[in-house]
């Protein structure tokens, strides 16, 4: 009997009756899911039948040393994983996620492939990962195809090549895990073999719940340390501070009039508000009922208003100040415009291409820019050194948002007070999404 | 395809089906807009689509037509300056908060770049999308426009396909060869073809949506398809599988293939089939006419023949290599169909590997042994039917024999072969012997030759129907007379 690797399932070519495995009757054989590969191993090992396993076909790896030194909590965290070899770990923003998967690499010295959610933080993860261990790292993205023992991709191209990638390496890495549960991206997961598995994560919890798909996926949540036992120690010490402003009295009758709509609109279905399901299902409407498309549109005016209200632009210019370094965050990219050309700050969004990125990143980095306004892109993962001053002018009410842009701040460096601005305008619903995320 | 949440779609009892484009109106209204706007910027033709948008009926209708549209443009950048540069050379100097000192940096790099202020304003952002400037719309027409939309509503409703059935009456292995290439799976009942991938076997999954997809425009490019998908879609919260149906005789819009010539693998091969069609005239040939059912594989053989039920097949076998020809053999030993296997005879294979009849070739495909081929299924195939038409009962009185053969399958020469008990052929006609008898009923004391000929012409008989029931015809000259009796009934 041989069991073999078949794009991004599991063969065997006899009639044997195996868990996981069904008959497929269009090249008569037995198929199972990769997932389930060291189950499937282990069962046909452990029921004394004679196979050939000719599954995995791996990548030759070098000897893996480096001189990584683990904190206390790091170390916590890699025994526990080595219990199952598999499972997620949640750890702030800052903690050294990338240096404890790099400690597991290492330790485990087997071909490894690391999933990251975008081309930035492969590089910074091929860049440390060559740092540490001195060989060559493959990229697998849409830019290059180079496979080596350890590869980094991204969510995208690993999930469109799992069937061909799912046998080549034995450990697999997912950064920024609670990317993984999604429809599309779990199918690496699920078509990859690899019996050792590692989710990183600072913010575990989706709002649509589908993190409890990760225990099937790659393991349970196995180790969690939240920010305020490491703050001061290694992470930044930070403080939050909240500033309401006052809609213009013209965006005050706008904004009025747009909730005015809406609510009508409302009255008039006998709809009643009570979550995000709610206003899921105005938007399913809006595709027959045109009055619902307006009552839309006029929700969406109001929050445009909110969010980008004259009066935040002035209260930022008040806490701007070249001795700090700043980085300004704000939902709509319109509002990254305004602000960069009005106080000629850079901006990154996810337009901007990847050189100029760099070079605003840089420049940053050396002082030669004291502030940088950006949308979302700076979210995950890119390391921005040495920001003291966050500023966040609107946000969408997610918990894991939050956090995530605080950890941009949380970086260590050079002793310094970190300070967290909330603009918010009042008297509108941001003022409740702020306080729900607090929450 | 156009982005998931454009797609217009209608459900139905369990069914799904994208909103079809029948008409030009919208269309030609959103390529007025897009003419209007030549020469304007992106972001001003945004404008005037979500304008169009909110007077329309279906949103998303507008919105993915400007998408397809703007496909077709091109756009270009409205400043010489490099804006990175502009970008760079300012917020070095930057931030600023005073106005007027925002106002005298604009000034002082407006003077090193030696052009006007607003030039630099301008280019702050000029490298944007929406900043490009509407240069050029490459020729569509609202009607090819119209049917882009409809081919890429399928498409897009497809991406949430599970997996797909399809029939389609050619272009076999152009179909074959992007199922494989996309790494689908096919099982097939030699009619129907079932795509879905590995996995799929396993779970329900819309893993290969995106590839179903990229079928479609083959399944499309033939003619008699028909498509059954199973699609998987949210109503309410709970993902639900809907059946999406679809066949050429719906008479959708569709892009227009306009490779309609056949297409030959080689000079040989055309040269064959023009020579056959010459020889062979009664035959109709086809190009990679069907698909045959093979162990897990199928054949597409290079040629079809087909008269009268009849089905022959070849398939020309080149210059190839050894591991070519081993799958080859393996595959033709897979199934019962009979094809003809014409081999170059440098290859080293002798005609016991294969199944069938084996012809060789050096440099050309060589007429008579096919013609040979043909003429003994013919005759076999006579052979057959003479056998099965004993079988058959006949209930009509008089029927036309190429009706009948066609109705029985067989050939109009077997049916003429065949002795049908109480039947006798009668010019293009089988008539009753039953029939016959009440004719010389109806015939009576009559003898005028002009009376006789009005009922025969009644049933359509010609004179032969008069000899079987023992009359022959008097002549003066050349013109018939009258009848008289004989005694060579039976």
């Amino acid at each position: 009997m041989i069991i073999l690797y078949d794009k991004g399932t599991i063969t065997i070519d006899e009639k044997v009756n195996v868990p996981y495995f069904k008959w497929d009757d269009r090249v008569k054989k037995y198929r199972a899911e990769a997932l389930y590969y060291s189950e499937i191993t282990e069962y046909l090992k452990n029921s004394n039948l004679n196979f050939e396993d000719k599954v995995l076909d791996l990548i030759p790896c070098p000897f893996l040393s480096s001189t990584i030194k683990l904190r206390n909590y790091q170390r916590d965290a890699l025994n526990t994983w080595f219990w199952k070899r598999k499972g997620v770990v949640v750890m702030p923003t800052g903690a050294g996620k990338t240096i404890f998967a790099m400690k597991i690499i290492e330790k485990m010295d087997f071909p490894t492939f690391i999933v990251v959610p975008t081309l930035d933080l492969v590089n910074q993860w091929k860049k440390e990962l060559k740092k540490a261990f001195s060989v060559e790292i493959g990229e697998f993205t849409g830019n290059k195809k180079k496979l080596e023992a350890i590869t980094v991709s991204t969510y995208n191209s690993a999930y469109i090549n799992a069937s061909y990638l799912g046998n080549k390496f034995k450990l697999l890495i997912f950064d920024e895990v609670h990317h993984l549960p999604s429809e599309s991206f779990r199918q690496i997961a699920e078509m990859f073999v690899s019996p050792y598995r590692l989710g990183l994560t600072a913010t575990f919890e989706r709002d649509d719940e589908l993190h409890e798909e990760l225990p099937r996926l790659i393991g349970d949540k196995i180790y969690e340390i939240s920010p305020e036992p490491l703050a001061g120690e290694y992470l930044a010490d930070f403080e939050t501070k909240i500033i309401n402003v006052e809609f213009t009295e013209d965006e005050q009758k706008k904004y009025n009039d747009a909730q005015a709509f809406f609510k009508n609109y409302l009255l008039s279905r006998n709809i009643k508000m009570r979550g995000p399901k709610d206003f899921q299902k105005i938007v399913m409407r809006s595709g027959r009922d045109p009055e619902a498309r307006e009552a839309i549109l006029a929700r969406n005016r109001a929050e445009t208003l909110a969010f980008n209200s004259e009066n935040k632009i002035t209260e930022l210019a008040k806490l701007l100040d070249k001795d700090n370094r700043t980085i300004i965050f704000t939902k709509y990219n319109n509002m990254v415009y305004k602000i960069a050309k009005r106080f000629l700050i850079p901006y990154i969004t996810h337009k901007t291409k990847k050189d100029e990125r760099k070079e605003i990143l840089d420049k940053f980095k050396k002082g030669i820019y004291c502030s940088i306004v950006s949308s979302q892109v700076l979210d995950e993962g890119i390391n921005v050194p040495e920001a003291n001053i966050g500023i966040i002018l609107s946000g969408t009410g997610s918990s894991r948002e939050f956090i995530q842009r605080l950890g941009r701040l949380l970086r260590p460096a050079k002793n310094k007070k970190a300070i967290l601005y909330e603009i918010v305008t009042r008297n509108t619903m941001e003022v409740r999404t702020s306080y729900r995320r607090k929450n | 395809m156009l982005p998931k949440n454009l797609l217009t779609i209608k459900f139905k009892s369990g069914t799904v089906k994208p909103t079809y484009l029948f008409d030009n109106e919208q269309v030609e209204e959103v390529i007025s807009i897009f003419k209007e706007c030549k020469g304007k910027r992106l972001k001003y033709l945004k404008r005037e689509i979500t304008r169009l948008e909110c007077e329309s009926t279906n949103y998303k209708l507008i919105r993915a037509l400007a998408e397809l549209l703007k496909r077709k443009c091109e756009f270009t950048q409205t400043t010489d300056l490099d804006p990175l540069e502009i970008r760079r050379s300012l917020f070095e100097k930057g931030f600023v908060i005073d106005e007027e000192k925002r106002d005298s940096i604009i000034s002082s790099i407006a003077k090193d770049f030696g052009v006007p202020k607003e030039d630099i304003e301008n280019a702050i952002f000029a490298d944007l999308p929406q900043e490009q400037q509407l240069n050029e719309i490459n020729s569509i027409t609202s009607e090819e426009l119209v049917r882009k939309y409809n081919l890429s509503s399928t498409q897009t409703l497809l991406f949430n396909a599970t997996e797909m059935v399809f029939t389609v009456g050619d272009n076999y292995p152009q179909i074959f060869r992007t199922i494989n290439y996309l790494g689908l799976m096919y099982d097939t009942d030699g009619t129907e073809i079932h795509v879905n991938g590995p996995v799929s076997l396993l779970k329900n999954t819309k893993k290969y949506g995106t590839s179903l997809a990229k079928l479609i425009p083959y399944i499309i490019k033939s003619t008699n398809w028909s498509i059954e998908a199973k699609i998987e879609m949210k109503r309410g919260n709970k993902p639900r599988i809907f059946t999406f149906e679809l066949n050429s005789r719906d008479n959708i819009p569709f892009p227009d293939n306009n490779e309609d010539d056949i297409k030959f693998d080689s000079r040989n091969e055309e040269q064959f089939y023009n020579e056959l069609s010459l020889y062979a005239s009664d035959w109709e040939i086809r190009r990679e006419p069907t698909f045959i059912k093979a162990g897990n594989y199928v054949i597409i053989p290079d040629f079809g023949f087909y008269k009268n039920g009849m089905k022959v097949f070849l398939e020309v076998v080149g210059f190839w290599t050894r591991e070519y020809i081993e799958k080859k053999i393996k595959k033709f030993n897979q199934t019962d169909t009979k094809i003809i296997v014409a081999l170059n005879q440098n290859l080293k294979c002798s005609s016991l590997d294969f199944p069938g009849d084996v012809i060789f070739y050096k440099k050309h495909i060589p007429i008579k042994p096919i013609l040979e081929i043909l003429k003994r299924e013919e005759e076999r195939k006579i052979k057959h039917d003479i056998n099965s038409i004993h079988t058959i009962k006949i209930d009509e009185d008089i029927i036309n024999l190429e009706t009948k053969a066609r109705e029985l399958n067989v050939s109009i020469q077997a049916l003429e072969q065949t002795n049908v008990p109480g039947y006798y052929i009668i010019g293009k006609n089988l008539v009753s012997k039953n029939f016959l008898d009440r004719l010389k009923i109806e015939i009576g004391e009559k003898r005028k030759f002009l009376e006789i000929k009005k009922i025969l012409d009644k049933y359509k008989l010609t004179d032969k129907a008069l000899e079987l029931i023992g009359y022959k015809i008097i002549w003066k000259g050349l013109i018939p007379l009258k009848i008289t009796e004989t005694n060579c009934l039976d």
